[in-house]
């Protein structure tokens, strides 16, 4: 089937290839920051590429919108509908586009061959969506204004908008426009659902308000600024309640197997099962034997959590990440409401009590560097020389200022040898 | 294909009435519309062509109306339409810029491209349709406008002012061009241009401030200028009589 026009005349002809080029490059430079080995998270990372696809598709389209500018269809009496040939019209460069966002998914798949799953359907969805929004503004602006102002407008406004809301609140803002997905997730978490639907309506609003407008009846342009409010207005709403990430705990089904303890992994980590299983065991044995009281179960699901410890682990991690995460998920982690409104003495308890759980769990106190400060290991160490009743008493001692602000913590284990009150 | 406009009044938003109960049938064949500037030729046009829709009244070609939705693409179709301003698509060659015009009237891809080489045949351009449009000169650039409107298969081509701004040379290659077509199409042409009425059209109207000063065929306009003028003034001078009479 013949084009319209030859690919000659076509920007996309000459953009495409620098533009998969640039993705391709910005692609490999990104990749060692993703959460390795899951899929998701591989496709997040791709978003950081939207910043170079999404305004060249922008520019490129309000090329093609000044073309219909300067060639006046306006002053002709067109038969096909106005959205109709605006679609046309930018189909090639929606077309570089879906090949921009291809090569940006595909930059980041190494980060995760190898895993379970395919890239997520939703995030690329939604970059589409991202995409195509932003590439009918672009067109419409070449329409509307001079091509002098257009072509920049389009490319430097596009960026902004991407590149800008994440560095200013309120955060619901970096939530519309797609760019907030960068750094999600660990394997225990996905996008937020939120986000993602904010940003596609967001998306959808952009493109069917513009679309409408293209129309030129006065109709049409009202229900094409009615549109545009009625879906930004749903778009802020559903973002609203989001905080700065938009990552969410995760869905689906953990697999659960084993004994002492039962560990409950995500696909991603089956690999490591095994690993996984024998530190956990041989921690849950040291902990046994100061009396530590643990859950029957281990989970790599956070939202299971309740009657289990929730361990958040890489999918190939080393035995002392998974002792680590054992621990940091068997201290409450919750900050007290009080502390927000006035002092909380137990502010300092979390550490400590984590740098003895470490060391009663196995982790030698070398390997504690990063996780307390040092004088906090050397009183988890003293605590540690205590009996095993006498660290299990300090423990709980210092276990109860972390969930309310009156209870004084007692860290200093001379309070707790024989002889001591 | 007639075109009949019947009670029609027309405003832009923001100025006085340019036509107020406006009663016109113009018949088939080649018809010019003639008239002073601010006459409200051109506004008239576009009420043809369905640019703009009348206040009130109706505009009709053949048996379809201007304003109902549910025929206006078959009305759009029927009505090929060459604006003041032909403007060439950046990047595009001549035959292109014809089978985009095309497209946009509703034909096919195909048909496009084919009916673009047999319009721009007709407009004595198809030499040229593998040039780039903005290389053409003025001239060749309105022929292009026309193949435009004709690539479409209208039956009805209306100009706005084709032969403004053309040189002598240009404006006897237009006027070809109108000759060959009037024998196929219906043609409807506004023009300040008196002197070459008699070659190309059958009918002549005169608009002079929203208001139809004559309507008839070109020999009874040409009677009209005083007696004794020399044949290539009686256009002119019948013009000048019908219009200074009214301002």
């Amino acid at each position: 089937m013949r084009t319209l026009y030859s690919w000659r005349t076509r920007a996309e002809t000459y953009a495409t290839a620098p533009l998969l080029a640039l993705v391709l490059l910005q692609g490999s430079a990104v990749v060692g920051t993703t959460t390795p080995l899951y899929w998701t998270a591989a496709t997040a990372n791709a978003d950081l590429m939207l910043f170079i696809v999404v305004p060249v598709c922008a520019a490129v389209a309000a090329w093609e919108g000044a073309r219909h500018r300067i060639g006046r269809i306006d002053t002709m009496t067109i038969v096909r509908r106005s959205w109709q040939v605006a679609l046309v019209a930018v189909a090639p460069t929606l077309v570089m586009g879906l090949l921009g966002i291809a090569a940006a998914v595909a930059s980041t798949a190494p980060a995760a061959v190898g895993a379970p799953g395919l890239p997520d359907p939703w995030l690329i969805a939604v970059y589409i969506l991202v995409m195509a929004g932003h590439t009918v503004v672009g067109y419409g602006l070449g329409r509307w204004l001079p091509p002098a102002l257009a072509l920049p407008i389009s490319l430097a406004g596009s960026y902004v908008w991407l590149a800008y809301p994440a560095a200013i609140e309120p955060f619901w803002i970096r939530h519309l426009n797609g760019l907030s997905f960068e750094g999600c997730c660990t394997i225990d978490r996905s996008p937020s659902p939120r986000a993602l639907l904010a940003t596609a309506v967001f998306a959808v609003a952009l493109g069917a308000g513009v679309l409408s407008a293209l129309a030129g009846t006065r109709r049409m342009r009202a229900v094409g600024g009615a549109a545009l409010t009625v879906l930004s207005i749903v778009a802020v709403t559903v973002a609203l309640p989001l905080g700065p990430s938009a990552d969410a705990p995760r869905g689906g089904s953990v697999r659960c197997e084993g004994s002492k303890p039962v560990l409950c992994l995500w696909p991603e980590q089956e690999g490591s099962r095994g690993l996984v299983h024998a530190a956990l065991a041989s921690s849950y044995a040291r902990l046994a034997d100061v009396g530590m009281p643990l859950p029957a179960v281990v989970t790599a699901r956070e939202a299971e959590a309740r009657d289990a410890i929730f361990v958040g682990l890489a999918a190939r991690p080393e035995p002392r990440d998974v002792v680590l995460s054992l621990v940091a998920g068997a201290v409450p982690g919750t900050v007290p409401d009080c502390a927000t409104r006035g002092e909380w003495p137990g502010a300092n308890s979390h550490v400590a009590l984590t740098a003895w759980l470490a060391l009663a769990a196995g982790v030698p106190a070398s390997d504690l560097d990063g996780v307390a400060p040092p004088e906090l290991i050397d009183l988890a160490s003293r605590v540690r020389r205590l009996s095993n009743e006498r660290q299990l008493a300090w423990y709980h001692a210092n276990l109860a200022p972390l969930q309310d602000c009156t209870t004084q913590p007692r860290l200093d284990p001379s309070a707790f040898q024989d002889g001591a009150r | 294909m007639s075109v009949l406009i019947t009670g029609c009044s027309f405003q832009y938003r923001t100025s006085v009435a340019v036509f107020r109960d406006l009663n016109l049938e113009f018949r088939s064949g080649a018809t010019v519309l003639l008239g002073p500037n601010g006459a409200g030729k051109s506004t008239l046009l576009s009420l043809i062509v369905g640019l703009l829709r009348p206040g009130s009244g109706t505009v009709r070609v053949g048996d379809l109306a201007s304003h109902v939705r549910r025929t206006r693409h078959q009305y759009r179709r029927r009505v090929g339409w060459l604006p003041q301003n032909v403007t060439a698509m950046p990047g595009l060659k001549v035959r292109e810029q014809v089978a985009y015009a095309g497209w946009l009237k509703g034909l096919s891809r195909r048909d496009a491209w084919d009916n673009a080489a047999g319009a721009l045949r007709r407009v004595a351009m198809l030499d040229l349709a593998d040039r780039p449009s903005r290389a053409l000169s003025g001239g060749q650039l309105r022929r292009v406008g026309i193949a435009q409107a004709l690539v479409h298969d209208a039956r009805l081509v209306v100009m706005d002012e084709p032969s403004a701004g053309l040189d002598p040379q240009q404006r006897r290659g237009l006027r070809d061009v109108l000759n060959a077509l009037a024998g196929d199409v219906d043609v409807l042409v506004s023009t300040h241009q008196t002197e070459d009425i008699s070659d190309v059209y059958q009918n002549v109207a005169v608009l002079s401030l929203g208001v139809v000063r004559y309507h008839g065929s070109v020999p009874s306009f040409l009677a009209l200028a005083e007696p004794g003028t020399e044949p290539s003034r009686r256009a002119e001078d019948a013009y000048i009589r019908l219009v200074g009479a009214a301002e």
